[in-house]
């Protein structure tokens, strides 16, 4: 063998050496998973969908964060709180823990994540969230900041009721009581930012080179629609118990083709099925069907001379088959609902109403509208998404059968909201998802006061349940008061027809991954994740 | 010839100008502004944002501020991305959707042309029919059917491309063949079926009579002396054919996970996203424009009949 050849050898030997432990290696902990859309910020105070608070809770902790199982608030940047006895004051204790650039994290820090959030020149959608809890925001977010003094504007932001006690204590004052607090606190407008850094860098803070964070994860990079890869955080409090390296979040916008990935293994985890494999997706053993804290339902719109009428509004909801039209629309995958608040472990939910032909055709005789003589057609308005039109033409097949007529009308989603929000409608598409864990998250926006109380609803005994729950004890007792208001707005009033309790349709093979959990948010923080 | 130039310049100024005034007044038109998200409760910063956006002010207010601040060189925020501008995000995707269009037309016209004049050459008429029948399929299966199917096909079941992904899977730099495949596969088709309408007539016209008597087979005949003519007709589809791959582009972007700029288009669009959109239909815009007088150019170059120079020596 000549010299050149045996050195040729020699060089492959040991690049396939080489590459063999590298394969290794990034075989141990790095978890891969699809998100179906660009978030449009790392910047938790600027989430706006789903994605972002994926990303957000990966990347940034709160006071309290989401238990992976239950989704119930846990200890996060906090390791204890107390509240006043009059419920309306939390103070909380600070672990003692520090920046990914090691700087230590303070009860300041905190009193400023917020108070950037609330800011009246801030451009958080979210801001309403901290603004109705906190005491005193809602005044400094009202101020509009090119027609207020300096001064007036730092006086506002003295009286926002935030405080740091000393460097490890943090204190905070509700706007009134409100026992779902602490839940509210683990959305992403209350995680707590580096403010040295956006200081410093401005806009550009959440860029890979500057991006500073005090959970589990740092950004390693962000290659817009292409993937986002973070990084274990070694400074992080809990790191010891972090047991995933690298995490890659992939930009699949397809369903098809994420699905296409996970039967690949590129993957390890996908958060949507699509409607054709759903079928294969059941037969395999990393499917997980679970339901989601979310509420798909009808509005009425009262304003509406024909539909101000309570019988016809009630002969309408009984003339759908919510098992017909999730078998229809889903396939079987949503829960029929025949009323708002999805059930949880807490509250049973009240489901009196139900699909009932005969007394629907009833209640239409009553309205003065017998076999639908003499009705106008009505105009059902939902978004141009394919599940709402099948949803819709379902309707539309039902209610013909009492004789309403039913007319469609789609929107794309922009103009829909836009239409929704300015009460042009009759019946129009709606749903929910819970921002906190209490049924209080579906109920308020119908009270009277409520901008998204789109179909001009108002019912005092309804408001005044709600005010009088509001100063109750978390328990049986409050969630009675809640179901009664519920009764009122579904069952004695039907100002909504609720259709279905969505679900989520996840693939990940937990015998593989641990620390992956069906909860009802919907949140998997990667910080829980291992591998089996 | 400069006077030809100069004159094609200024009408596609005004063109562009026209387009991007047709663009804006659409977007006016359309209901919903990029601040109605669900999520966002308050009507006082709803109302703060569109006005620092502009997007209360009179049209023509609007118009005349986006051009001014293009020729100054700001192309303005994206409002759906708050933390990026439009050149970043322009500058940053564009790469990615240039390469998928060239390679594709390259693709397109190198083996659309070959195809379409080999199966001319065989002058049974069953090959004229199996022509047809092949091109009008690879024309007509949509995209959004295309690319499950090769993705199942070659990625899933063969395992021989990546399905999705450009650097974001092992083995990506096999990733952008799928994609070109799903983007070229009609433009082939439909050149393959021009150049074979085309090869077939000049079989039959006289300047090629000669050839074929002195007992050359009809694909030499059509390689000596059709091509020329051949591609210079058929560069003249070259702007259409560039129109075709980009629409295809905003399809199939998103399937394959491209990161092109295209898949931005529908973003735009659905988010009213002004400044973004305005950025792109004004780079998609010149760049077919400017497609369009090269192909001219080419053609030209090609033909020397077709110049203008010509034309007005024969008037």
């Amino acid at each position: 063998m000549n010299i050149k050849l045996r050195a040729a050898f020699f060089l492959s030997l040991a690049s396939l050496i080489v590459s063999a432990c590298t394969i290794g290696n990034a075989g141990s902990a790095e978890f891969s998973l699809t998100i179906a859309s660009e978030p449009t910020s790392l910047d938790p105070s600027l989430v706006a969908g789903s994605v972002d608070v994926q990303l957000a809770s990966a990347l940034f902790e709160g006071l309290v964060i989401n238990d992976p199982k239950t989704g119930e608030p846990i200890n996060g940047l906090a390791e204890s709180w107390t509240l006043s006895p009059d419920k309306t004051e939390y103070t909380f204790k600070l672990r003692p823990a520090q920046w990914s650039d090691a700087r230590p994290l303070t009860a300041n820090d905190v009193v400023q994540s917020w108070l950037r959030v609330i800011d009246p020149a801030s451009d958080a959608q979210y801001a309403w969230l901290p603004v109705m809890f906190v005491k005193g925001a809602a005044e400094y977010h009202r101020l509009r900041p090119e027609a207020s003094s300096k001064e007036a504007l730092a006086a506002a932001r003295s009286k926002v009721a935030v405080k740091a006690l000393d460097d490890k204590t943090f204190w905070f004052k509700l706007a009134k009581p409100m026992p779902y607090a602490l839940s509210a606190l683990t959305h992403p407008a209350f995680s707590v930012v580096p403010v040295h850094v956006i200081e410093k860098h401005g806009r550009d803070w959440t860029l890979a080179e500057n991006l500073v964070t005090a959970a589990a994860f740092k950004l390693k990079e962000w290659k817009p629609k292409e993937k986002i890869v973070l990084i274990k955080n070694s400074n992080y409090w809990d790191a010891e118990n972090v047991k995933i390296n690298q995490v890659n979040y992939l930009l699949v916008e397809n369903a098809s083709t994420a699905w296409n990935l996970l039967v690949q293994n590129k993957v390890d985890w996908i958060n949507t099925v699509p409607f054709d494999k759903l079928d294969e997706a059941r037969s395999r053993k990393d499917f997980r069907n679970s339901p989601l804290f979310s509420s798909l339902f009808y509005v009425f719109n009262l304003n509406d001379e024909l539909l101000n009428k309570r019988l016809l509004r009630q002969a309408i909801s009984a003339a759908i088959d919510r098992q017909k039209l999730v078998d229809q629309v889903s396939r079987g995958s949503y829960i029929p609902a025949y009323s708002l608040v999805p059930s949880l472990a807490a509250n049973s939910g009240i489901a009196e109403t139900t699909f009932d032909l005969e007394k629907a055709k009833a209640l239409l005789a009553q309205a003065g509208y017998p076999q639908g003589k003499g009705l106008p057609e009505i105009t059902l308005l939902y978004n141009n998404a394919s599940n709402h039109q099948l949803s819709a033409q379902f309707v539309q097949a039902q209610l013909g059968q009492i004789g309403v007529k039913v007319v469609l009308k789609s929107q794309e989603w922009n103009s829909f909201l836009e239409s929704r929000r300015a009460n042009k409608f009759q019946i129009a598409r709606s749903g929910w998802i819970g921002e906190y864990l209490d049924p209080f998250t579906f109920l308020e926006i119908f009270q009277s006061s409520s901008p998204l109380n789109v179909g001009a609803w108002l019912n005092k005994e309804f408001d005044a349940l709600l005010a009088k729950s509001d100063t109750m004890e978390l328990g049986k007792e409050r969630l009675e008061v809640l179901a009664q208001a519920e009764k009122i707005l579904v069952d004695q009033e039907q100002a909504v027809i609720p259709l279905y309790f969505n679900t989520t349709n996840n693939m990940i093979d937990t015998s593989k991954w641990g620390g992956w959990y069906e909860n009802i948010i919907d949140i998997h923080n990667p910080r829980f994740f291992y591998k089996m | 010839m400069l006077v030809y130039l100069v004159r094609r310049i200024v009408v596609m100024l005004a063109s562009l100008v026209a387009v991007l005034g047709l663009a804006f007044a659409l977007l006016q038109a359309a209901p919903g502004s990029p601040f109605s998200g669900e999520a966002d409760r308050l009507e006082t910063s709803r109302e703060r944002l569109a006005q620092e956006h502009f997007v209360n002010k009179a049209f023509h207010v609007r118009l005349m501020d986006y051009v001014s601040g293009i020729i100054a060189g700001d192309w303005g925020e994206s409002l759906q991305y708050p933390q990026r501008s439009v050149w970043s995000i322009i500058s940053h995707h564009l790469p990615y959707t240039l390469l998928l269009i060239v390679s594709s037309l390259l693709c397109a016209y190198c083996l659309g042309i070959w195809l379409g004049v080999f199966f001319a050459s065989l002058k049974h008429r069953f090959f004229g029919q199996l022509m047809v029948m092949w091109t009008v399929l690879a024309v007509c299966i949509p995209f959004f059917l295309l690319a499950p199917l090769l993705q199942a096909l070659f990625g899933v079941q063969l395992d021989l491309l990546p399905v999705a992904g450009w650097s974001s899977t092992r083995g990506s730099e096999r990733a952008w063949v799928l994609p070109l495949i799903t983007v070229a596969l009609p433009l082939i088709a439909w050149l393959a079926r021009m150049s074979f309408s085309l090869a077939r007539s000049y079989l039959a016209s006289p300047w090629l009579r000669t050839g074929q008597a002195q007992g050359q087979s009809s694909l030499m005949v059509l390689r000596s002396q059709g091509i020329r003519p051949l591609l210079a007709t058929l560069l003249a589809w070259l702007s259409p054919a560039m129109g075709m791959a980009l629409t295809a582009c905003v399809v199939v972007e998103p399937l394959y996970g491209v990161p092109g700029l295209a898949r931005y288009l529908i973003d735009a669009c659905l988010h009213r996203d002004y400044p973004l959109l305005m950025g792109i239909v004004l780079v998609f815009a010149s760049l077919s424009l400017g497609i369009s007088l090269l192909a001219d150019l080419l053609s030209t170059a090609l033909d020397p009949r077709l110049s203008p120079g010509f034309r007005k020596a024969l008037r």
